[in-house]
């Protein structure tokens, strides 16, 4: 049986509004959160060592996210941060500079390379 | 008696001069007190030197030097990084503006002092001014010409700020072609003008890659880039189909899921492709500075573009000789 019309919209609504919960930046002053999401601290800390650190940008997607997220909240933050998951690796590497962090090259791409036409931060 | 004399002769010896306590008088002078500040400055103690211009043109408030003194200790203070001090001093002399005076140095270096202390639209602002006031054409088309390279320079900056609703460029363009014929050897700017049009030509408009964008990929291929273009418009498909096929499957917990991570993706793909049309521009806005900036040197003129150090970063220094 297929859902209902009600169920396909309060669900994804469920699953934004437990993101947000555990989205401590939504109840704490932005500059004063040092983990603006656990998720992403959960992955930082359980997954990360054990998947292994292969993202070729500096700062990692996790943490591009999480500075994201400190710099203009949860929402903005996250739509940064999913941005940043398409361009990983692709079509940045070649537009923009490369450093090297313990012998590996990677690509430099802060938060402020991306949000710099609109914030003064 | 003795003891009267005694306090007559005490008093008395009080009042005597001191043998070999006498000190030196120093006589100063409007030429020795400028002289002063003048060397405190060619030894670069600029805190110091503005002291002692402070000093001459509160000392000698009629010397003919005063407002020079007054200009210098605004360079004094703006070397010395005290920025405010530096505009206090500087718009004390625009205030009563005359091209006779230090008024359009001051200018000058009150616009170099807004664009060091991040505030382009002051420092164009400025130069605006000095352009309309001014009687001098050597004083104008300079202004000009640094206008057009201000505006050059911080065109992203400026058109992100909302004091700034028209082209930076074409702007650039306009004040550029306002040097006078005289001085367009002196400035070789046509080179620079026809570049600024064809320059217009290749930017792309952020608003355009944000509607191309409504299509997955969509604003990534406007901007030229191909790969993530393809990634973003595979994904989102992708993402899309499966929170729609999971809701179709009655799975609505695993298309809730999916639907809010691809609300991120897509939204992503939109902000990502306005913020790709902001960082195509401004690459090659940088890479179009830097051609004209090595076409200056080769013709080994007297005008001189150079990164420099600033409090809060890198500033663009444009220094010209006369």
């Amino acid at each position: 049986m297929s859902p209902s019309y009600n169920q396909r919209v309060l669900c994804p609504i469920a699953v934004i509004f437990i993101f947000f919960l555990a989205s401590p930046v939504l109840s704490q002053e932005k500059d004063t959160a040092d983990d603006p999401c656990v998720i992403i601290t959960f992955y930082q800390k359980v997954i990360s060592p054990i998947d292994g650190h292969r993202c070729p940008m500096e700062p990692s997607c996790s943490s591009y996210l999480n500075q994201a997220m400190k710099k203009h909240g949860v929402v903005l933050g996250w739509i940064m941060g999913m941005d940043r998951l398409v361009r990983c690796g692709r079509s940045e590497v070649s537009l923009s500079p490369p450093i090297w962090k313990n012998g590996i090259k990677h690509t430099h791409d802060p938060v402020e390379n991306n949000d710099f036409w609109w914030s003064d931060k | 008696m003795k003891t009267k004399l005694c306090i007559l002769a005490l008093v008395i010896a009080l009042f005597l001069p001191v043998p070999g306590q006498s000190k030196t008088v120093v006589m100063v002078d409007s030429e020795r007190q400028f002289a002063l500040a003048e060397s405190l400055f060619a030894d670069e103690d600029y805190l110091a030197a503005a002291n002692e211009y402070i000093r001459f043109f509160h000392l000698f408030a009629d010397d003919e030097r005063g407002e020079h003194a007054r200009y210098k200790t605004g360079v004094a203070y703006f070397y010395a990084g005290q920025y405010p001090d530096a505009q206090r001093h500087f718009q004390k002399i625009v205030d009563q503006f005359s091209d006779a005076g230090f008024a359009p140095d001051a200018m000058f270096k009150l616009s170099e002092l807004y664009a060091v202390t991040n505030r382009p639209g002051m420092a164009i602002a400025t130069l605006r001014n000095l352009v309309v006031l001014t009687r001098d054409k050597q004083v104008q088309d300079t202004a000009c010409f640094m206008l057009g390279w201000l505006l050059m320079d911080k065109a992203e900056a400026l058109k992100a700020g909302s004091d700034f609703k028209i082209s930076p460029l074409r702007e650039a363009k306009k004040y550029f072609s306002m040097i006078s014929m005289d001085n367009r050897q002196k400035y070789p700017i046509d080179d620079t003008v026809a570049a600024l049009s064809e320059q217009e030509l290749v930017k792309k408009e952020p608003t355009l890659a944000g509607i191309f964008a409504i299509i997955p990929g969509g604003g990534f291929l406007y901007c030229e880039r191909y790969q993530d273009a393809l990634v973003s418009f595979l994904l989102n498909s992708a993402m899309m189909y499966a929170a729609y096929a999971s809701f179709e499957n009655d799975n609505p917990a695993l298309g809730g899921v999916l639907a809010f991570v691809e609300t991120g993706f897509y939204t992503g793909n939109i902000y990502g492709s306005v913020a790709g049309a902001h960082k195509f521009n401004k690459k090659k806005r940088e890479g179009f500075i830097q051609r004209i900036k090595t076409q200056y040197q080769q013709r080994q003129n007297k005008i001189s573009l150079g990164p420099c150090l600033i409090k809060d970063g890198i500033a663009l220094t444009i220094r010209c000789e006369f």
